[in-house]
């Protein structure tokens, strides 16, 4: 059913060209944000930081929705080279489920910070970046039986980290100006 | 030269049990701390994320060595696998001179955002000094892995 998807000019795009190194460093900024971030946020809900409290973090929350954004795209990009295998492995459709529950459980933490919760609603915020280092954890295991490549594919190439740079900036300045505004 | 460590008891482990998967996730795992953390600081000093006090920046400075040390020991058992290869793919050579420099450049931000009674104004103009460096040079690490972990592919263009 999804075969069609495999043979699009994006699809062999990413998998000939220099789509694939281009979205795969993009996904593992992503994956760094969201998980550094939300360890971030874990860390000060339990108490670890003298000085750092979850609702002086609260403001590292819309960077988890950017990173949400990025790996959404990227990811995509990545799935369309083999999206049948993909869809199939039961790593990957763990990871798609663990994703939803770290959405909702990240939308649920914002909701308690601002409220200007302490206590245990906050520590029970810890849900949230649990579930995405299991995001995390369920994508590493879905790379490494599909990734065996028969195909030879263009590996690091200057144009996709040069672009990926270009991204990651605009990213930043975007963010610079809506911190601004708010 | 390195080969005879792929046959040690230790890379037989992560190669065929569970060693493997315990180790990649645990590298993903301190990448992701190394990276988002210096990002956060980098944000930080740049005005971003402004609900964050200045001073507590450095509190975050201790996570990023504990993942460091994770990531040499959890790297070192994955390298152990194709110790050769790995070594022979230029790219991870590449990678290891930049967590050295990461690892300076960290040391200096440490160095700069530690002393004791610092104001806000005086840790950010110290501070942004250092993080540029320490956000660019992790990021590069993080790009050189990622083009390291598929190995396989550089038999295939040899093949070719």
């Amino acid at each position: 059913m999804l075969h069609w998807l495999e043979f699009t000019p994006l699809a062999i795009w990413v998998k000939e060209s220099w789509g694939w190194p281009f979205a795969l460093t993009l996904h593992a900024f992503g994956t760094a944000t969201i998980v550094g971030f939300s360890i971030i946020l874990c860390l000060s809900a339990l108490g670890v930081f003298r000085t750092l409290g979850p609702i002086a973090l609260r403001s590292v929350i819309p960077w988890i929705w950017f990173g949400v954004i990025l790996q959404t795209i990227s990811g995509f990009l990545l799935m369309t080279t083999k999206p049948a295998r993909y869809l199939t492995d039961s790593s990957f459709q763990l990871k798609l489920v663990l994703i939803i529950i770290a959405i909702g459980a990240t939308l649920h933490f914002k909701k308690t910070l601002n409220q200007g919760a302490a206590g245990w609603p906050i520590r029970l915020g810890v849900a949230s970046p649990l579930a995405w280092i299991a995001v995390l954890i369920a994508g590493e295991l879905t790379l490494g039986p599909i990734i065996e490549y028969p195909f030879p594919r263009p590996f690091y190439r200057l144009e996709a980290v040069a672009l990926d740079m270009v991204v990651m900036g605009i990213v930043f300045a975007l963010m610079h100006n809506l911190n601004k505004k708010t | 030269m390195f080969d005879w460590l792929e046959f040690t008891a230790v890379a037989l482990w992560v190669k065929e049990s569970w060693g493997w998967p315990l180790a990649l996730t645990l590298h993903a795992f301190g990448s992701a701390i190394i990276v988002g953390f210096s990002f956060i600081m980098f944000l930080r000093l740049f005005g971003m994320l402004g609900t964050i006090p200045l001073a507590s920046l450095k509190d975050l400075l201790p996570f990023i060595w504990v993942c460091v040390v994770i990531q040499v020991l959890s790297g070192t058992l994955l390298w152990l696998t194709k110790p050769g290869r790995y070594l022979e793919a230029g790219i991870f050579e590449l990678k290891l001179a930049l967590v050295i420099t990461g690892i300076v450049v960290t040391l200096h931000l440490q160095r700069a955002l530690s002393e004791t009674g610092l104001s806000a104004a005086m840790i950010s103009a110290r501070g942004i000094r250092f993080v540029v460096a320490t956000a660019l040079v992790w990021s590069a690490v993080l790009i050189a892995g990622r083009l390291t972990a598929y190995l396989g592919i550089y038999d295939a263009l040899i093949a070719r």
